[in-house]
């Protein structure tokens, strides 16, 4: 079939029947183009692991200064202390950081520590009984509920976590068996932008916890 | 009632402000409401799932790395498809180094093989094959008017293409595929 159309007085607009046909076109090409269905959960991990030089987190004010000057937190557990201690006075060694003080206090108080230099541990201690399970999720691991798991104690009521901080502001909170979130009763608590209580915790540059 | 239930009700801005003040996985939730039609252009631009996966994939992660500089978060939508067409570029690029193909999707083709969707009676294989037959810039120009709805004025936005090279794009896009699955000439 052939067909000369007119009818437009601009060259670059579509004829009524050229519209209809984008029209339909435009139709058929809507469908069937789901996005496959582990796709989120595949760029998430991607992000989450900072995979390459293009997946960083966010920029933000934080970025460019020393690395441990900026909020960075690593796995470790309680009894492990002294260990990232040393871990700590090996940089040191290097020229990367100044002195080191180790030591965990105040085990009562969310806030205990083993000081080095700008970079402190902080034990989070939250009670509970009955819990199956305790996350720490804060601005310091992406509000993540996967990363730090708390360790319970013998009898089941007290769950801790210990994790390195750069003195700073940080919000966090407990998630109690992957479903309850709750504000740390110790601290003093924020509502945030989704309608729950987050705990603030700022740490001196000392370590120590400013209430 | 936990944090993470009420996302739903959170706009695009609030959801790019708690990514910024440091929930990841608020991401998630943004990528969630926008996944789909982004793929589609992907899917549509490039011809092949495995590409536009990567494609879209790609530029998730930058649209993550540079969500500070969404400069209105309220329309997310449209600065995100601004970084997926410019990976589409990206990726058809590469593409093009290699071996000229048609477009195949065998999931979809073998779903749909012989039929034709009814509601449009076109036989969406062929429709693809003419997409794929399109440079670039007109396929880009064709999708983006007629498949997405964007304005003339978003296009340029997104494009960074003028106003009027867009519509000639479209106008010429239009005539290609109709000669080529209807058999349609304009003089």
């Amino acid at each position: 079939m052939r067909e000369r159309e007119t009818g437009t007085n601009d060259s670059s607009e579509l004829t009524p029947r050229e519209a209809a046909f984008a029209a339909r076109l435009g139709a058929a090409l809507r469908a069937d183009a789901a996005a496959p269905e582990d796709f989120d959960e595949r760029v998430m991990r991607t992000i989450r692991t900072g995979g390459d030089v293009s997946t960083r987190p966010p920029l933000t004010a934080e970025q460019g200064r020393p690395w441990w000057t900026r909020k960075h937190a690593f796995a470790l557990s309680p009894v492990g202390t002294f260990a990232l201690a040393a871990g700590f006075a090996g940089i040191v060694a290097l020229g990367t950081l100044a002195a080191v003080q180790s030591g965990i206090v105040g085990a009562p108080a969310t806030v205990a520590e083993a000081r080095v230099d700008t970079v402190h541990v902080v034990r989070f201690v939250f009670q509970r009984e009955g819990a199956h399970q305790v996350a720490l999720v804060g601005d310091f691991n992406g509000w993540s509920r996967d990363v730090m798991p708390l360790e319970v104690s013998a009898d089941g009521a007290t769950w801790t976590r210990s994790v390195t901080l750069a003195p700073g502001r940080y919000e966090y909170a407990f998630v109690v068996d992957g479903q309850v979130w709750v504000a740390d009763p110790s601290s003093r608590a924020v509502r945030d932008e989704f309608g729950g209580e987050t705990s603030i915790l700022r740490l001196a540059s000392n370590g120590d916890r400013v209430m | 009632m936990t944090s993470l239930s009420l996302m739903n009700d959170l706009s695009d801005a609030e959801l790019i402000r708690a990514v910024l003040e440091g929930r990841t996985d608020v991401f998630a939730e943004l990528m969630a409401r926008h996944r789909d039609v982004q793929f589609r252009f992907a899917l549509r631009m490039l011809g092949d799932r495995d590409d536009a996966d990567d494609a879209l994939q790609s530029a998730f992660v930058r649209a993550y790395r540079s969500l500070g500089h969404c400069k209105e978060p309220d329309r997310f939508g449209a600065w995100l498809r601004q970084i997926v067409v410019n990976e589409c570029r990206t990726f058809g690029t590469a593409r093009g180094r290699r071996e000229l193909r048609l477009v195949r999707d065998e999931v979809v083709l073998e779903r749909l093989e012989g039929t034709e969707v009814e509601e449009v009676g076109m036989d969406l294989e062929l429709v693809r094959r003419a997409l794929e037959r399109l440079t670039p810039d007109l396929r880009e120009a064709f999708l983006l008017k007629h498949v997405e709805d964007h304005s003339y004025e978003e296009m340029v936005e997104i494009t960074g293409a003028g106003l009027s090279a867009l519509k000639m794009r479209v106008k010429r896009a239009c005539a290609q595929l109709r000669e080529q699955l209807e058999g349609v000439h304009d003089a």
